[in-house]
């Protein structure tokens, strides 16, 4: 038996007035609902016909089953109203409904009504070892106990003297009330001074009024779970609120001395250590930002909940929102070689006003969940009106992957703290398990909300609405430099279809006329196809890593073909990125970019490559592209692990005008040494080396760095061989990606400040 | 030879090591020293393009093979036609 339908019962069985062996002198008259009032001389004897019972049995089951007591779940009251009915039904004096103890080893009397005095009472127990016959019936009969001579029925003899006869009961019709199929308590009709023969509808009358009693029982359960439940939520979030105002407060006071912690120990990075210190102090620090972005995530749920967090409402431009979401999720996916794709439909507009830092927040949120999950395919971001609000400024995002998936009874608690789906892979996957969670809340407070679907194995979407404000007046000044491509031919090639979407909007947008293709043969066709036909393409997208071919065989191939003249290429490139950029320098294209795309960039990089193939223009070669960022930002600290003189003096000469910083080694051991005392940001790496080669130094550092629970650095090889068994050689032995001798200064910036720009 | 300003300060020196190369290359080769001829060609394979010097990475290139199968004439021959690139080599600025 349930555990709180026991407590209820036990209540009563307590709190009884008096049994009904022994009523009390003045009894307590109790009208259940929807009972006519009946005289006593008509209630017992009056025996309707099987028709006119059915048709008053039906009306009043009717009635019981709308009974409030019944679906409110209150039991005495439905106790009341069910054995009224039973005695008004059937015709008898005595009616009780009968419930099983807590041990099951006797019934006890839960509401007993006396047609004749109009009463209701209860209290009596009937333990099951002094009437064994009777209880072995109750069990395992499946119908009702038809007893039409109590006295005589070896079913009821037993009872004889203990309760038939102080009571003259002398025929009974006892229906049992389960649960769930297990008998719970009994049903008790009784015949009063005489026997009777019961009929098969006052049989079955009698079982449906049992059933009755299992639903009160139901209902009552119900009830006491619910307000359970109710109790428990309410002082959960006293509770909550009482916890999250302690925890913004306590985490505020955790930030500040966090900061000076970390902020020294940076400052202590830069002094000279010895390599065992270096060691503790990395572990340091990484464990201190570890910490401080838990902080920062507990901080920020606390004080969404304790209502404390308000956002900003400032103007803001959606695609730099983006971008800068994109930007930050950009290294996770390029080391992962997956493809991070993002597509804002044209009509969303783009100047809004609301909290662009949350945005962000819940961008890179949804997206480092995707990114995580996800080990092969691609995670695609994009963003649209919501239809179904019909309001500017109303945006639906989603970000979809081809990760592992959510089972679907894990589909809501994803966004509840601390939850991550997948516990046993809790350790690979990482993270606070707290990032879902603040999503949702940022999404609520911008009046909207985040669901997620999802198939086990196939990936997951999580989408989500919210509600933004428009810029009355749109600003020009932020949106990219518009660049002029009418009548254009440009041509797309790209085996991922959104990423296809995403350019062929951009660039209709300005005017171009766009052909596609998803892999490279049939881009070489159409390319040559245009060109023999006197309209040759004018712009190429090419994607570096297409199914059939790379990108660079394919420009390779056009070039065989003689059908690139005039041709202006630009790269897409995501994972071997800083080889791409050399590859792209080393066959004198347009200009590549990074993937994810981002618009602006885009827009940019096409206008600055069909600049330059119009004729040289100061300012437009890729030696001069943006030289002062890389010489002012982030300059970095390099390491040049190579045995030639004149190489070392070749790259000292082409970092003579940045604000790198570089070091050399002779060779291998001595990078390797070097690299163990002192931090740097890229490795310049040589293979062919006295002492110890590039592709031995390359594998102590990794061993280094994994024994020291250490980020991989990136290392860079410089190698004179271009054959792959060599390249497949260098990337086996850890290195991030390979330049070929002779270096380029071009070549060798543009690694760098993609780095740099990775790096920031 | 047309070689950019930028190097016009480096050109000097990596001319003067290579010349200093040719009397260890021919030390070498009177030794039979093949490994550090090819270690020599295998250094110009990777440096010489970087100076400007597309000429000396290509002569690099083939005498590395050669010290490689330790073939005494064909190692001998690509010495010669470095000698022979450095005594011609004129140089210009631009």
């Amino acid at each position: 038996m349930p555990r709180h339908r026991r407590i209820a019962v036990r209540k009563r069985i307590k709190t009884a007035a008096a049994p009904s062996r022994n009523p009390p002198s003045s009894p307590k008259r109790v009208s259940s609902t929807g009972a006519r009032p009946r005289t006593s001389r008509s209630t017992a004897s009056d025996k309707p016909s099987a028709a006119s019972l059915l048709d008053e049995s039906q009306e009043t089951l009717r009635k019981l089953a709308q009974d409030e007591a019944l679906t409110d779940g209150n039991l005495s009251r439905s106790f009341q109203a069910i054995t009224e009915a039973c005695c008004r039904l059937l015709r008898v004096e005595r009616a009780g409904v009968w419930l099983f103890t807590d041990h099951r080893d006797a019934i006890s009397l839960i509401d007993l009504f006396e047609s004749r005095l109009r009463r209701h009472s209860t209290g009596t127990t009937l333990p099951s070892a002094h009437y064994p016959a009777y209880f072995r019936s109750l069990i395992d009969e499946e119908r009702a106990l038809v007893v039409h001579d109590a006295t005589q029925d070896p079913r009821t003899k037993e009872f004889t003297q203990g309760y038939l006869i102080p009571f003259n009961i002398r025929a009974m019709l006892d229906a049992p009330i389960r649960q769930k199929g297990t008998v719970v308590g009994v049903l008790c009709a009784e015949q009063v001074g005489r026997t009777r023969r019961w009929n098969i509808q006052e049989e079955q009358v009698a079982s449906s009024l049992a059933t009755m009693a299992t639903l009160a029982i139901d209902a009552a359960e119900r009830r006491e779970g619910e307000q359970a439940l109710r109790d428990a939520k309410e002082a959960a979030e006293v509770a909550n609120r009482a916890k999250s105002e302690f925890l913004a407060n306590m985490s505020h006071e955790i930030r500040t001395p966090m900061n000076a912690i970390i902020g020294m120990a940076d400052l202590l990075w830069d002094t000279a250590l010895t390599s065992e210190q270096r060691k503790y102090l990395r572990i340091f620090r990484r464990a201190g930002g570890t910490l401080l972005t838990l902080i920062n995530d507990i901080l920020d749920l606390s004080k969404i909940e304790s209502g404390h967090l308000e956002l900003d409402s400032v103007d803001f431009d959606l695609n730099e929102v983006i971008d800068r979401a994109l930007e930050m999720s950009a290294m996770r996916a390029n080391e992962k070689s997956l493809e991070l794709v993002c597509r804002i439909a044209p009509d969303v507009p783009s100047s809004l006003i609301g909290d662009p830092t949350r945005l962000i927040q819940i961008f890179v949120n949804l997206i480092g969940n995707a990114l995580k999950f996800t080990d092969k395919g691609s995670v695609v971001v994009q963003v649209t009106n919501d239809t179904e609000a019909c309001a500017p400024g109303a945006i639906q995002f989603s970000v979809s992957d081809t990760g592992i998936g959510i089972p679907a009874d894990k589909l809501t608690a994803i966004f509840a703290r601390f939850t991550q789906v997948h516990h046993s892979s809790a350790k690979q996957y990482g993270g606070t398990g707290l990032g879902l969670a603040i999503t949702k809340q940022l999404v609520a407070l911008m009046n909207g909300r985040i669901w997620a679907e999802s198939v086990v194995g196939k990936g997951s979407i999580f989408h989500g609405v919210v509600r933004l404000g428009v810029q009355p007046v749109h600003d020009v000044s932020r949106t990219p430099m518009p660049i002029n491509l009418s009548g254009t031919r440009a041509f797309v090639v790209d085996d991922h279809p959104t990423n296809r979407l995403i350019l062929r909007e951009t660039l209709a947008a300005q005017g171009a006329l766009i052909t596609e293709a998803d892999n490279g043969a049939a881009a070489i066709h159409e390319i040559r196809r245009a060109s023999e036909q006197g309209a040759p393409y004018e712009l190429l997208l090419l994607d570096a890593s297409l199914p059939d071919m790379t990108g660079f065989h394919m420009v390779e191939q056009l070039k065989t073909l003689s059908v690139e003249n005039g041709l202006v290429t630009v790269m897409l490139t995501s994972d071997h990125w800083a080889d791409d950029i050399a590859r792209t320098y080393d066959l004198g294209l347009g200009g590549y970019l990074v993937k994810p795309i981002r618009r602006a960039d885009l827009l940019q990089t096409i206008g600055i490559a069909m600049n330059r193939a119009k004729g040289p223009q100061p300012g437009a070669s890729p030696e001069s592209k943006e030289p002062e960022k890389s010489a002012v930002v982030h300059p970095l600290r390099l390491l040049l692990v190579e045995d030639s003189p004149d190489n070392q003096v070749l790259v000292s000469s082409y970092l003579k005008q940045t604000s790198h910083a570089l070091d050399i080694a002779e060779n291998g051991a001595i990078g390797v040494e070097k690299f163990k005392n002192q931090p740097y940001d890229v490795v310049l790496m040589d293979i062919q080396m006295p002492v110890l080669d590039g592709y031995g130094a390359t594998k102590a550092i990794r061993e280094w760095e994994r024994n020291h629970d250490l980020p991989p650095v990136p290392i860079i090889a410089l190698t004179a061989y271009a054959l792959k068994e060599e390249t497949d050689k260098i990337f086996q032995a850890g290195c991030t990606t390979h330049i070929t001798k002779p270096v380029k200064k071009a070549t060798l910036l543009e690694i760098l400040r993609a780095h740099q720009k990775r790096a920031a | 030879m047309r070689i950019e300003r930028d190097f016009e300060s480096i050109v000097p020196g990596f001319l003067a090591n290579r010349k200093k190369d040719l009397h260890t290359l021919h030390r070498a080769l009177a030794e039979k020293d093949f490994r550090t001829i090819q270690l020599l060609g295998h250094r110009m394979k990777g440096d010489g393009g970087g100076y400007g010097f597309d000429r000396i990475s290509e002569i690099g290139g083939v005498m590395e093979l050669a010290a490689q199968r330790q073939d005494h004439a064909a190692s001998e021959q690509h010495i010669k036609q470095l000698e022979h690139f450095l005594a011609c080599v004129h140089i210009e600025y631009v």
